[in-house]
């Protein structure tokens, strides 16, 4: 019966062990623990040496109606000791003296038989693994309770349980006094936070109520033939940012005449179940060693993603890489690097891929020109130089049709905005200001980007009646048309009139960018740009803010990407430069990617800027892995991952 | 032109302040406020507005606002950089032609002199005061500002008859990053394309000659640039104060003083109306 054998609780000490005076007494105690937890000991021993060997044949009494957990200890009892020295008799120490623990069955009460006593088993409850994710419904990822009976398993054996947790709670919002929100954990569905899910063969579960409760009883039952019964705890999901700590505890059997069984040693088991991340992260690897490769990603396509979370087409990233490649492309199924782009191109933009057969156009720099190039590394090519320009030239994004590439020239006054119609062979340049009449001012900027619609955004002087040559961001009337005096758009109040348009996405026929703008003396801040009621072009500015953390506002943020679903993405910090910058998205305020509600928290990363963001939310850009610079891929989590 | 006895006569431009003061907001900042105008030009257009911008941020957990205060041309003011990579003028120095006019890097001119964020949670509790505007580059304006307690600014705007030059004074009883910069002076050159000096009032140039008035004595002809004919032409007799100034018969450009007579001094001077 007594499968626990006594043993060392700390191996290290052999040493100790090995000096033990076997002229010295040696004392051999049990201990339990009755069902209230009271520590009794009293025992009695019949022993016998023979030669260097010490056999105790306790007899342990008083356990009659009881069960619970028997401990026996063996040290030396050092005031008895031949060589005098002192100790402390009753003390076991832990890391030296010998013990071990069992859980015993059911004695009946004094003056029972004990027909019907015998071999009713203990039953220990651990949890394995003992965190669960509340975004993942993925069985794998779910927290298991384990009932484990000892000896018979035949018949099946309910077992009651009860379910609580720990008080966990927080602040409504940072820094607001009580009362807090509670976090802790309810049984129940649909307004608790979990339920228990016998798998399949091993038991049953059965609540005895379904509606959330701070203390939940229930049954298990092992099944029969079973010696183990797993319960899933399936997190109920919800957009709540949760971390409940379930604590589930075996209860005596309230069969009382005889007990079905004995709660055992482990009696009690603990389940955290938190609020699982948004995206899984992953690294854009480079070439050669991981440690040694900085990358940055710079803009990502949709692909085409199922209900289930399959890519029929992935998302597509592009980037920079060192090493071996200047220019990289990766896919949102993997870290590793997809396809080399070249060693002197740098990437900026990628159009979207229709369909498995056809091919996406990476367009960026190489050489001081615009150039384009397909997604498998193959038909590149510069683009024409831009009338009455010269260069160098560079392209920033294509269109998601590929139909449009916007980027810059050059001419006096530095760059302008560029516009490059079609792909492939048949590509038109054109130079974007040369409709804007009599400008006050002379005329620099460039155009930052497109969508298919040919809505083009950027920043450039010279549009509006300023006498100032402010970088103003601007948005064109689409269809690629060239850009007019008028084609600025304002800044939120307070602003001066600078900033820049860096994406621009579609959504319901509207169109609507982002980007920033300055507030002086010197807080440049993300800014978004909405159409005014029956327009469709982006005209109204809004202020987006910067993020707010450890009680202050962030001194300048950018919004660098925005998608479909109209979701925001960027960097806020104290400048574009700043280490300590972070990767934002914006939900009615900057909220940090590097949050545990977004990703996994990784040591050794810190997500410092959001580049762009795919109409399906994949989310890519730079951050530092370890103290290296290295570009991320945020896929958002479906079942498994 | 005979040029003397300039002892015993005094010309000055007395500085006349042309801009509306609603004084600095008491801390904290709630709202958007316009703390001064600067006028300069034949109509007194305002040139300059100094407003503090209280931008309310989205923070559910707390008021919070990010406030600053800045110099904004408005009608043609300009302003101008003093010498190399130095934005403010030193006390004196001349503020005129070949001085570039002032822009940051996006292309904008406005001046920023106090920045700073605030938040409180209302209803009489205390209000928290963050220097975020320390993060600004080194090389800005508003980071040399940080340091200072007094600034001049010197501009320049185009009129009717052709370029004109000035200076604002901005001071501050300390280096505290909440403490505002109050506007408290300013001064513009009324003769096109003349220099002004930081802080001082505009040198005009008087030309004199003694003339015989035909009656067997003499004049003193005193002549002045056209751009200040509608300036007030002063006498007293004594610099002693309290100083009583009466307006001299001139005509527009020109005034004659006689000589002869039995006093032995007598001041004048020409004053913006």
């Amino acid at each position: 019966m007594v499968e626990h054998r006594l043993r060392r609780a700390n191996p290290g000490n052999v040493a100790l062990i090995k000096t033990l005076n076997l002229a010295a007494q040696i004392r051999l105690r049990a201990s339990w623990n009755d069902a209230s937890g009271q520590i009794q000991s009293r025992s009695t021993f019949a022993d016998a040496n023979s030669g260097n060997a010490f056999i105790a044949s306790p007899k342990v009494t008083g356990l009659s109606g009881q069960s619970g957990v028997l401990r026996l200890q063996l040290w030396k009892d050092e005031t008895v000791s031949p060589s005098g020295e002192v100790g402390v008799p009753s003390d076991l120490n832990a890391d030296v003296d010998v013990w071990a623990e069992w859980a015993f069955p059911l004695a009946p009460p004094a003056g029972l038989p004990w027909a019907g006593w015998i071999g009713k088993p203990s039953v220990e409850i651990t949890a394995t693994p003992d965190v669960g994710d509340d975004k993942n419904s993925f069985a794998g990822k779910r927290a298991k309770f384990r009932l484990r009976r000892h000896g018979s398993t035949v018949g099946s054996l309910p077992v009651r349980l009860s379910l609580d947790h720990t008080t966990i709670t927080r602040p409504v919002a940072p820094g607001t006094p009580p009362p807090y929100q509670s976090l802790r954990a309810l049984y129940g569905s649909p307004n608790g936070d979990y339920t228990l899910v016998a798998v399949s063969g091993t038991g049953t579960w059965a609540a005895d109520s379904s509606q959330p409760s701070n203390a939940t009883l229930g049954t298990a039952t092992i099944a029969d033939g079973q010696s183990e019964l797993i319960l899933d705890v399936v997190p109920v999901t919800d957009n709540l940012t949760e971390y409940n700590l379930i604590e589930a505890r075996i209860l005596t059997d309230p069969q009382q005449n005889p007990p079905r069984y004995a709660p055992g040693i482990t009696k009690m088991a603990r389940v955290l179940i938190f609020d699982g991340p948004l995206w899984t992260l992953l690294p854009l690897e480079g070439w050669g060693p991981s440690s040694e490769t900085q990358s940055l990603g710079t803009a990502v396509n949709a692909g085409v993603v199922t209900a289930a979370g399959t890519w029929t087409v992935p998302p597509q990233i592009v980037g920079r890489v060192s090493g071996a490649s200047g220019g990289g492309l990766w896919t949102a199924q993997s870290s590793t690097l997809s396809t080399v782009l070249g060693s002197s191109f740098i990437p900026f933009g990628i159009s979207f891929r229709q369909n498995t057969s056809t091919k996406a156009t990476v367009v960026g720099e190489r050489e001081g020109r615009a150039y384009q190039i397909l997604d498998d590394g193959t038909g590149g090519s510069s683009l024409p130089t831009v009338p009455s320009s010269w260069l160098p030239e560079g392209a920033l994004a294509i269109s998601p049709n590929a139909n449009w590439t916007v980027g810059y020239a050059n001419r006096s006054n530095g760059r302008i905005p560029a516009l490059w119609i079609g792909t492939g062979t048949a590509v038109t340049a054109v130079n974007l200001t040369t409709t804007i009449v009599n400008p006050p001012v002379p005329i620099a900027g460039d155009a930052k980007a497109v969508n298919s619609s040919g809505v083009v955004v950027g920043r450039c002087s010279g549009l509006g009646v300023s006498s100032l040559p402010i970088l103003r961001p601007f948005r064109n009337a689409g269809n690629g048309a060239s850009l007019t005096i008028g084609d600025w758009l304002p800044v939120p109040t307070g602003g001066n009139g600078e900033g820049v348009a860096n994406s621009v996405a579609t959504a319901g026929g509207k169109h609507y960018a982002v980007g920033q703008f300055k507030l002086p003396p010197s807080s440049y801040l993300g800014a978004s740009w909405t159409p005014a009621d029956s327009q469709t072009l982006p005209s109204l500015p809004a202020n987006l803010g910067v993020l707010y953390r450890n009680g202050t506002f962030d001194f300048q943020s950018e919004a660098k990407g925005i998608n479909s679903s109209l979701k925001t993405v960027g960097w806020s910090g104290a400048s574009s430069t700043d280490p300590n910058r972070r990767a934002v998205i914006h939900n009615g305020e900057w909220q940090d990617l590097n949050d545990q509600h977004f990703i996994h928290v990784s040591s050794g990363w810190i997500l410092q800027s959001a580049e762009a963001i795919s109409d399906n939310n994949v989310i890519v850009g730079v951050g530092v892995l370890s103290g290296i610079q290295k570009g991320f891929i945020l896929v958002p989590r479906v079942n498994g991952n | 032109m005979n040029r003397y006895r300039n002892s015993f006569l005094y010309f000055a431009a007395l500085i006349t302040m042309h801009f509306s003061v609603g004084g600095v907001p008491e801390l904290p900042v709630l709202e958007n406020v316009q703390v001064g105008n600067v006028s300069a030009g034949i109509n007194q257009e305002p040139r300059f507005s100094y407003v503090g911008f209280a931008i309310e941020f989205n923070n559910p957990r707390e008021k919070y606002y990010r406030v600053s205060f800045s110099l904004y041309p408005t009608n043609s003011g300009v302003p101008l950089r003093a010498r190399g990579e130095r934005v403010d003028f030193q006390h004196q120095e001349l503020v005129g032609p070949g001085l570039q006019a002032y822009r940051d890097d996006g292309g904008g001119n406005e001046l920023s002199l106090t920045a700073f964020d605030q938040a409180g949670l209302g209803y009489g509790a205390p209000w928290r005061y963050m220097d975020v505007f320390s993060n600004a580059p080194a090389s800005s304006f508003y980071y040399q500002m940080r340091s200072m307690t007094e600034v001049f600014i010197g501009y320049r705007f185009p009129d009717e008859d052709g370029l004109h030059y000035g200076w604002i004074r901005f001071a501050r009883s300390d280096t505290t990053f909440t403490n505002i910069f109050d506007l408290v002076a300013h001064d513009w050159h009324p003769i096109p394309g003349a220099a002004i000096g930081a802080g001082q009032p505009p040198e005009i140039p008087v030309a004199t000659e003694v003339v015989n008035d035909g009656a067997g004595g003499r004049l003193l002809r005193v002549g002045w640039h056209p751009a200040v004919a509608t300036w007030s032409f002063e006498t007293t007799d004594s610099l002693i104060p309290p100083v009583t100034w009466t307006e001299y018969p001139a005509g527009g450009t020109s005034a004659e003083i006689p000589l002869d007579g039995e006093e032995p001094q007598r001041y004048f001077r020409l004053r913006r109306p």
